[in-house]
């Protein structure tokens, strides 16, 4: 397709166009920036994704200012499409903005896209913008982040709040910890591997088989690696022994 | 009318608190099937919850949406005179009564030049205004005598930004049987699927026709069986959520129905009307990678044939619960039904997310209905069979120690994590 | 309670004693329960028997009304006017034990949760009046979603134990 189709494509709201951002060349952003205008939300939220296909040079920027969009669903697909990019615009321009979006989805998305750096000297920039986070849901992924980051009292209370877990916590946490990916930390869910409380189903409405606290603790640590026999290679209702062999692994990991 | 009111007498009873009379409450102002005009409301409690301000239920409007609420003179004389105001007419605002004007207690008929709409006895429209892009709450007040006068109850309202789900649905063939559900009754199913979800600011929007998908090898023609593995291991089940995803879009995939093989509680193993639909979210997803002979846990909803229309859009809403992460409303902790199961109440019943399991028509004189898993009509009607159809409220207060207690946040925030579309 | 002065003896007409009067309170909220600031306050009342008036006044801030017991124990019910509605006061027999249906829905009534009107359907247009229907079970819910108790629609211990604490009395 070529650009001018593309961008009659993403005005009829032909979701199929999102593939032929990859292809386009380098005018492709600057084109997409100048019909924003133009577009209603679907198609705002269309050209997103589009962008984030495209990936040019460029991208990350337009689609950090395209998260300051009213719509917040339109917000969300430029966070997420930021988060695919391969050039994000400078960490501290992105910090900046953080507080400038109303959606507490969209900050939590840039928290998250900050703390996959790992880069540790952004550490007390986040820190301040964090700290004048209010929404429950926005600071559960500012947390991730600081950890991330190599914030060591934040690494210390997120070991707090892992193991004092309750059961609608624990999916939440798993994400985390797989996100942040340090074994050690997994070792904060072994009160999780006596708790039999339901999380999540794996069954169906007529066969009651819930995950449990204790079975997300053993794929949480099948997911980082941790040396155990865990089997099936999915999450489960585990065995007993699989169980008692992920806390021996999990208790003889160093805090 | 006078109300009777019977007050213990405290010589006799020492150390009693103080009797508490409260006037006025709120309620759902229709009945039936989900009303994109009247949502029902959350009135589970009466606390300030982390979520907002008001003692009293909590009810959501989509930006630039009217939406009608019933005052229930439940301690009060009908013939009293009760104001409306709102504490913030830029999140949202009263539409009806005008400002200054009481509720009637009457209809009030349309005007005859058609000027103004029928508007219902002692019913207070509201109008999402807030051009926030994330969610804004204000209080609604009642006042006794006056505009001004006392207020006797609050009414805590959640204007929200429109959020649309795209559906793609899917027409699946299973050894050269299809499904009778035809993209007009998709159509039809999503519109009233968009009334449910009305409460948590979202609508859903079918796009395209029914795209066709043809599978083989299947034990029974024309249907999915599940065996006694969980339904993210089932291969059956799971070949068809494989089938052609759209990945910026709920699928929705439709065949003739499932053959269940191992809950025979409802009938005879097979018995069609078992299973209406199973639904898996990304989350169930990333839990479940594909391995060799085996697709992977997809993600979206599967559906079988349903010739009624109520059936067939209460339980999507229902699947599209699960799409978005949301467990069943039972112990708290998404247990699945069991007989006995205490949670099996009024709010469960009421609830999207309660469970279907075993509920059969009993008579609830002879069985405690809470705990006998009976199906009471909570005020959304029937089914065209005739048994009760169960509620379809999404809760909206949060309150610490109750599973998924904002399930109108877990939902938008789900929605904007893309929970529902496939890896 | 209210104060009346009494004269002590027809000699000594300037010594006056109080006599004590008991009342009982009844508070208009805006919501169940015993939570601060739910009273509806600076509502006019007033209190009549056999058709005369024999108290007036506004709530105060807790919303509370104070009710002359002597009132009550007439043949006829006293009537509170309060919000352009007649209540028909009577005294009720006595508070029974939590276990039973009475003794909970006297409870719950006693601290606002129980509603008047009827929430589900069963079966027809059935009240649930004195029975452990749909009118007590949310009730007895919403009592528990208050007090953060475990929320299972029914007076097990905790909840027995709470809502004796929170009504007062026996």
């Amino acid at each position: 397709m070529t650009n001018d189709q593309i961008i009659d494509a993403i005005r009829a709201h032909d979701w199929d166009v999102t593939s032929q951002g990859r292809g386009a060349p380098p005018s492709f952003g600057a084109l997409i920036q100048a019909q924003l205008s133009g577009y209603d939300a679907e198609s705002r939220e269309l050209a997103a994704e589009c962008v984030a296909d495209w990936n040019g040079a460029g991208a990350g920027s337009l689609l950090l200012s395209m998260t300051a969009d009213i719509e917040p669903q339109v917000a969300a697909a430029a966070a997420h499409g930021l988060g695919r990019v391969t050039q994000l615009p400078p960490i501290p321009t992105i910090v900046a903005e953080i507080p400038r979006r109303q959606e507490p989805f969209v900050r939590g998305q840039l928290y998250k896209i900050v703390g996959a750096t790992r880069n540790s000297q952004y550490l007390e920039t986040l820190r301040a913008v964090v700290a004048g986070e209010n929404s429950p849901d926005a600071q559960r992924d500012a947390r991730r982040a600081l950890v991330q980051l190599g914030g060591q009292n934040e690494r210390a209370e997120f070991r707090i709040r892992v193991a004092q877990a309750k059961p609608d916590e624990a999916m939440d946490l798993h994400e985390d910890l797989v996100a942040i990916a340090d074994p050690r930390l997994a070792k904060a869910t072994l009160p999780w591997l006596s708790n039999g409380a339901s999380v999540m189903r794996i069954g169906s409405d007529r066969s009651p088989a819930m995950a449990r606290m204790c079975d997300v603790a053993v794929w949480t640590a099948f997911l980082l690696k941790i040396p155990a026999a865990i089997t099936p290679a999915h999450l489960a209702i585990y065995s007993p022994k699989v169980i008692a062999d992920v806390a021996a692994a999990l208790s003889a990991l160093p805090d | 009318m006078a109300i009777d009111l019977q007050l213990l007498n405290p010589i006799l009873t020492p150390g009693l608190v103080p009797q508490r009379v409260v006037p006025v409450r709120f309620a759902r102002s229709a009945t039936g099937f989900s009303d994109v005009e009247a949502p029902d409301i959350d009135d589970h409690g009466f606390i300030v919850t982390a979520h907002g301000p008001a003692r009293g239920p909590v009810v959501g409007v989509i930006k630039d949406k009217t939406i009608r609420v019933q005052v229930i003179r439940d301690r009060i004389d009908e013939a009293t005179q009760l104001f409306v105001s709102t504490d913030d007419a830029s999140i949202a605002d009263i539409i009806f009564p005008e400002a200054g004007t009481a509720l009637s207690p009457n209809d009030t008929p349309a005007a005859s030049d058609g000027s103004t709409p029928e508007r219902k006895a002692d019913c207070i429209y509201l109008k999402g205004t807030s051009s926030a892009s994330s969610t804004a709450e204000v209080l609604i007040k009642v006042h006794f005598g006056a505009a001004g006068g006392p207020v006797v109850a609050e009414l805590g309202v959640r204007a929200y930004p429109h959020l649309t789900i795209r559906v793609k649905a899917h027409s699946v063939s299973i050894n050269g049987t299809g499904p009778t559900t035809t993209i007009g009754t998709v159509r039809q199913i999503f519109r009233k699927v968009s009334d449910v979800y009305a409460q948590a600011g979202i609508t859903f929007s079918v796009v395209g026709g029914m795209q066709a998908e043809t599978v083989t090898g299947f034990a029974r023609a024309g249907m999915v069986s599940l065996s006694a593995t969980a339904d993210s291991q089932n291969v059956e089940l799971q070949t068809v959520l494989n089938q052609n995803p759209d990945h910026n879009m709920l699928n929705a995939y439709y065949f003739g129905h499932y053959f269940d093989t191992v809950d025979t509680s409802g009938g005879a193993a097979g018995t069609p009307d078992m299973v209406l639909g199973i639904a898996f979210s990304r989350r169930q997803a990333t839990a479940n990678p594909a391995t060799v002979g085996f697709p992977g846990c997809g993600v979206g909803i599967t559906m079988r044939d349903s010739a009624d229309i109520n059936e067939a859009a209460h339980t999507a809403a229902h699947e599209i619960g699960h799409a978005m992460t949301l467990e069943h409303y039972n112990n708290g902790n998404g247990q699945s039904g069991v007989v006995g199961d205490v949670r099996q109440d009024i709010w469960a019943h009421r609830d999207l997310m309660h469970n279907f399991v075993n509920l059969v028509n009993s008579d609830p004189a002879v069985a405690r209905y809470k705990s006998s898993n009976a199906r009471i009509d909570v005020g959304y009607g029937n089914y065209a069979d005739g048994r009760t159809m169960t509620g379809q409220l999404l809760m909206n207060k949060l309150r610490a120690g109750i599973f998924q207690s904002d399930q109108v946040n877990l939902v938008r925030r789900a929605f904007l994590n893309n929970a529902y579309k496939p890896l | 309670m209210i104060d009346v002065e009494v004269a002590r003896t027809m000699a000594d007409l300037m010594g006056l004693n109080v006599l004590t009067l008991a009342t009982i309170p009844l508070r208009f909220q805006i919501a169940p329960g015993t939570a601060a600031s739910l009273g509806i306050a600076n509502v006019d009342f007033a209190i009549s028997f056999d058709g005369s008036e024999i108290a007036s006044g506004q709530t105060t801030a807790d919303g509370e009304v104070s009710i002359p017991l002597l009132a009550l124990m007439g043949g006829s019910p006293a009537v509170l006017r309060i919000f352009d509605t007649d209540f028909n006061l009577t005294l009720h027999p006595g508070l029974q034990a939590v276990s039973g249906l009475d003794g909970r829905q006297r409870r719950l009534e006693h601290l606002g949760y129980m509603t008047g009107y009827q929430l589900v359907v069963i079966g027809g247009d059935q009240p649930d009046d004195n029975t452990d229907g749909p009118r007590t079970q949310q009730a007895i819910m919403n009592f528990q979603m208050d007090e953060s108790l475990t929320i299972d629609g029914d007076i097990g211990n905790q909840t027995s134990g709470k809502i004796k604490s929170k009504v007062g009395g026996v």
